[in-house]
């Protein structure tokens, strides 16, 4: 048994104080999806509470046999971030994420302009693409996990994330080139 | 910086994310009220249908029932128009 199985058992036997721990361990990761599915700062943390909420009641419905509970939350949080997305108005630029890690200025310029290519074209791949490659770029899921958050075959996700990575290249061809893996 | 550094600047500013610092508490707080009502008011609509829905077999034993209930609803009716 695992420990977070372990700890979802104590959960539903009615000690609620470990889904701290569960909160503890998938807090960051699943705000930082939401954010990058939703582009929106503000709210990203109340749809993640209701995520984390929408988790605890339906805890008992978890099958450990059927996926690893990081995916299930995950599939949660994809759900609710697609509900947020249907209800919000269209992205304006300026609501678009700043850069961090400044260098130099000059660097600073350089990264600028490419970060901000970067989000116009990452914004402008089809929905499907653009989730399965902040899956697999941003949040580091393996192929295998991302196609049972989205519920699709593995071959499927393959091919979404090289048709994102491949549109993403021609858009900035000449200007930049995504490296390959 | 080359291309591979940018990428990789940007994949770590994609990756870098703050919370609040109540955000656990906030969550543990929802929760107990949850539980608080769910004590209170076991068996309301809103309960209910939480049950039904994180339960398969429940899901399935409703739609069956539902099912069955419509179908001799239908055979009374056709037997009291034939009579």
């Amino acid at each position: 048994m695992t420990q977070e199985t372990e700890i979802i058992r104590q959960v539903l036997e009615g000690d609620i104080e470990s889904f701290r721990l569960l909160l503890a361990r998938y807090e960051k990761p699943v705000v930082r999806m939401i954010r990058n599915i939703t582009y929106d700062k503000e709210s990203c943390q109340d749809i993640a509470q209701d995520v984390f909420l929408v988790a605890y009641k339906k805890l008992a419905s978890f099958d450990p046999d059927r996926s690893n509970f990081s995916t299930w939350l995950f599939t949660i949080a994809k759900n609710k971030s697609l509900n947020a997305l249907k209800k919000k108005k269209p992205l304006l630029m300026s609501e678009l994420p700043e850069k961090s890690n400044p260098h130099n200025p000059s660097d600073d310029m350089v990264e600028k302009e490419f970060f901000d290519q970067l989000e116009t074209k990452l914004q402008a791949l089809p929905s499907k693409q653009r989730r399965a490659f902040i899956l697999a770029e941003f949040e580091e899921l393996s192929y295998a996990e991302i196609a049972q958050i989205e519920g699709v075959r593995l071959g499927t996700i393959k091919s979404r994330i090289n048709r994102a990575k491949k549109k993403l290249r021609t858009a900035l061809k000449g200007v930049w080139e995504i490296p390959y893996e | 910086m080359n291309n591979k550094d940018i990428y990789n600047a940007w994949k770590e500013q994609k990756h870098q994310v703050e919370t609040s610092e109540d955000f656990t508490d906030e969550v543990m707080n929802q929760i107990r009220r949850y539980e608080q009502n769910k004590r209170k008011s076991l068996f309301d609509v809103q309960s209910l249908i939480e049950l039904m829905s994180a339960h398969t077999l429940a899901k399935a034993g409703l739609i069956l029932t539902g099912g069955v209930v419509g179908f001799i609803r239908v055979v009374l009716m056709f037997r009291m128009v034939l009579e």
